[in-house]
């Protein structure tokens, strides 16, 4: 129940990657977000990020800092390691399961899909179902078929997905691309009233907030 | 001296004063020595933003008189401005965007002296250089500005002078190599028992591990709530 009044109004816009851990671990915060406020979130499917924006030389032009970016990356992948293992140990997964590539566009375009055929669907069971199957148990999710026996599962209408799939594939990389070019650098990402917050540890001042701004802010 | 935690851990931060998600960090992580009844053991990180984010340089107005910055680089600069500020507005800070990328590290060998002067006047060196530098009111470049800031703070600057050109600025640059050895690339950067915890959405495991990482790990978030 809710334990407060919010303004109606409130929408947030989550972009989420269905190839990227971080995104899995928005969910539960997410949804418990959801269960104290009623605030409702527009799940938006993304499929890439900003990425590395270091300057990279021309080959063969002389860099004086070279040496140093060099050794700066290298301590930033370090911190990266580290971090991997501990969103491993947050999702209780092996590294095997949580380092398997996956290509987010059929998951997403089943996303797109469910949000077409049933407006009152649970954005957030279909996106728990996608991540467990792709990282925990290993199972393909890259093509339309695996999507839409992930629907079938489910017991969501998937008559058509394929249809749909191949007519909305190229819409869905434009709008990815836009929505970068929009300011969406990476996912998880949340858009609350024109907003953009990048990364999960938003979520307090989100749900902060949502509760109409009460009390101390979080920092 | 470095004072540790109940559950027997020191606590090392690292801190730019040109950084802005650092000045946003500076007050929930100096709770931690309230809550836990530690003293940090502070170090400066002189960050060569110019290297991994491109250059740029504004006027008065804001206009960019100079860049060199990519796009993307402009996209992710504008966006890491605004997330700190935001924050700070929260909280009633004043957080004015830099004009240039500055050279702080004469502010951090000042960082360096205050720390050998003592725990409270280390405190008001941060909290001074901080408020001020993010206002802009001070120019972190210039000696006599970091010599004023000092005794302000109840520094002895007796020999800063000397020590800022000689062998603070040696120590100073040698820090620098040591901390990125150690795999230590950005502010804040908070170090446990070895453990190296990037940005201050790790807050919330910095405090689980100073209580002794009782229960499971903490997913990181911005939740630090301040009197």
């Amino acid at each position: 129940m809710t334990a407060f009044c919010r303004d109606d109004t409130d929408v947030i816009s989550f972009y989420i990657n269905f190839s990227e851990l971080a995104s899995w671990l928005t969910l539960k915060p997410l949804m418990k977000l959801i269960e104290e406020t009623g605030v409702e979130v527009e799940m938006l499917p993304v499929l890439g990020s900003l990425g590395n924006v270091v300057t990279r030389r021309q080959t063969g032009e002389d860099d004086p800092l070279e040496a140093y970016k060099a050794r700066r990356a290298r301590a930033r992948q370090q911190s990266s390691a580290r971090e991997f293992e501990r969103i491993c140990e947050r999702l209780d997964l092996e590294e095997r399961q949580a380092s398997r590539h996956i290509d987010p566009l059929s998951a997403s375009l089943g996303l797109i899909w469910l949000k077409e055929v049933d407006r009152e669907f649970d954005q957030m069971r279909y996106a728990e179902a996608v991540f467990e199957a792709a990282f925990r148990k290993g199972v393909a999710i890259g093509e339309r078929d695996d999507i839409e026996q992930l629907i079938d599962g489910l017991g969501l209408p998937s008559k058509g997905f394929k249809a749909f799939a191949d007519i909305r594939m190229a819409g869905l990389v434009a709008n990815s691309e836009a929505s970068l070019e929009a300011g969406i650098l990476s996912a998880p990402a949340f858009v609350l009233h024109g907003e953009v917050f990048h990364g999960r540890e938003h979520l307090p001042l989100l749900a902060w907030l949502v509760k109409g701004s009460v009390g101390p802010p979080p920092v | 001296m470095t004072i540790s935690s109940a559950s027997g851990a020191a606590l090392k931060v690292y801190i730019d004063f040109k950084s802005p998600y650092a000045f946003v960090a500076k007050d929930p992580t100096c709770q931690l020595e309230n809550d836990f009844g530690i003293e940090i053991d502070w170090y400066p990180l002189t960050l060569n933003i110019g290297s991994y984010l491109g250059t740029a340089k504004k006027d008065d107005s804001g206009k960019v008189v100079e860049n060199n910055r990519s796009p993307k680089q402009w996209l992710a600069v504008k966006y890491a401005y605004k997330d700190a500020r935001r924050y700070a507005e929260l909280r009633g800070l004043t957080l004015k965007g830099t004009q240039k990328i500055w050279d702080s590290s004469m502010a951090a060998i000042g960082l360096l002296w205050a720390k050998q002067q003592g725990h409270d006047e280390l405190k008001h060196y941060i909290d001074l250089t901080y408020a001020r530098f993010w206002r802009r009111e001070l120019d972190i470049e210039d000696a006599d500005v970091i010599v004023s800031l000092l005794q302000e703070s109840g520094c002895d600057t007796t020999g800063f002078n000397d020590y800022v050109s000689g062998a603070g600025r040696q120590y100073h640059d040698s820090l620098q190599e040591e901390i990125l050895d150690a795999g230590y690339f950005g502010v804040p950067t908070y170090v446990i028992d070895g453990e190296v915890y990037f940005g201050r959405q790790h807050l919330p495991r910095v405090r689980w591990h100073l209580a002794g990482k009782q229960g499971p790990l903490p997913d990181i978030a911005y939740d630090s709530i301040l009197p």
